[in-house]
């Protein structure tokens, strides 16, 4: 009468065994391609990017072919190493950040004062 | 008060206080890098978590300790922001002065080199003059204050 009172019969089940292959189920591996792991490169990237606007500026100047407007990017890095080679711009680098660090020096010293 | 005021612009007047000399550009630098490392350290110190502050009073920190061991460390990535935002003033600030103020004494620096090679026409040299500025705030910038950051604010675990 009272459905929940009453005693389970279960029907008798035979034992299973189930051999499961593990032969396909390596791990799962997608390789990265090529220009995805260049990419991932931060140094890689930079550089490249780098490249680009060089390349943009070189042929932009090229194209308006105006030297007192936009020189080309070979002329600004050669006037860069001629600078460099010459003494101007470490020189004048020089008096900069010891402008700099003279200011960092004083602030420190009227602090502490 | 002073932060929205560009430091440049008081040149004039340090030129007038302190003389033709590194005092007024000083001047003008410091007053740069004043308010952004103030207003940064402020925010920071305001910004510590009330957890490690009431755990600085639970430990018994003296009033010194307590500042160097909880509130320092709490607010530094805060106080990096400020030292970096600050440096960027002052370098641009000092480029800027540079460029108005000319030579007070020797050569001059990297702003006068620009201005110099553009009054001469060498715009190649005004570029490469350009470039050595970026490439000096880019080293300052990766050497100097990614080591601090790695050596704190990282190995803390307050930034990833």
């Amino acid at each position: 009468m009272n459905f929940f009172l009453e005693p389970l019969i279960m029907p008798e089940r035979p034992d299973v065994f189930y051999e499961v292959s593990t032969a396909r189920m390596d791990v799962v591996e997608k390789p990265l391609s090529a220009w995805e792991k260049l990419y991932d490169n931060g140094a890689i990237r930079k550089t490249a990017l780098l490249i680009i606007l060089a390349a943009a500026w070189e042929l932009y100047a090229r194209w308006l072919g105006n030297p007192l407007l936009v020189p080309t990017f070979s002329a600004t890095v050669g006037a860069l190493f001629a600078s460099i080679a010459s003494g101007a711009l470490p020189q004048a680098a020089v008096y900069t950040i010891s402008m700099l660090l003279k200011g960092t020096s004083r602030a420190w010293r009227s602090q502490r004062c | 008060m002073f932060n929205p005021l560009p430091s440049i612009a008081l040149l004039p007047l340090a030129l007038v206080w302190f003389g033709l000399g590194a005092g007024s550009v000083i001047f003008v630098l410091i007053h740069a890098v004043l308010w952004a490392v103030a207003l940064n350290t402020f925010a920071g110190f305001r910004s510590v978590s009330p957890t490690w502050k009431m755990v600085g009073q639970n430990y018994g920190l003296s009033r010194t300790g307590y500042i160097a061991r909880i509130l320092i460390p709490g607010a530094f990535p805060s106080i990096l922001t400020g030292l970096k935002v600050g440096w960027a003033f002052a370098w641009r600030t000092l480029i800027a002065a540079e460029l108005v103020f000319g030579v007070s004494s020797g050569s001059g620096g990297l702003g006068w080199f620009i201005f110099e090679r553009k009054n001469q026409l060498l715009i190649a040299d005004v570029f490469a003059g350009l470039l050595t500025v970026i490439l000096f705030g880019l080293l300052v910038e990766n050497l100097i204050f990614k080591t601090i950051e790695n050596r704190t604010v990282r190995r803390w675990g307050m930034q990833t």
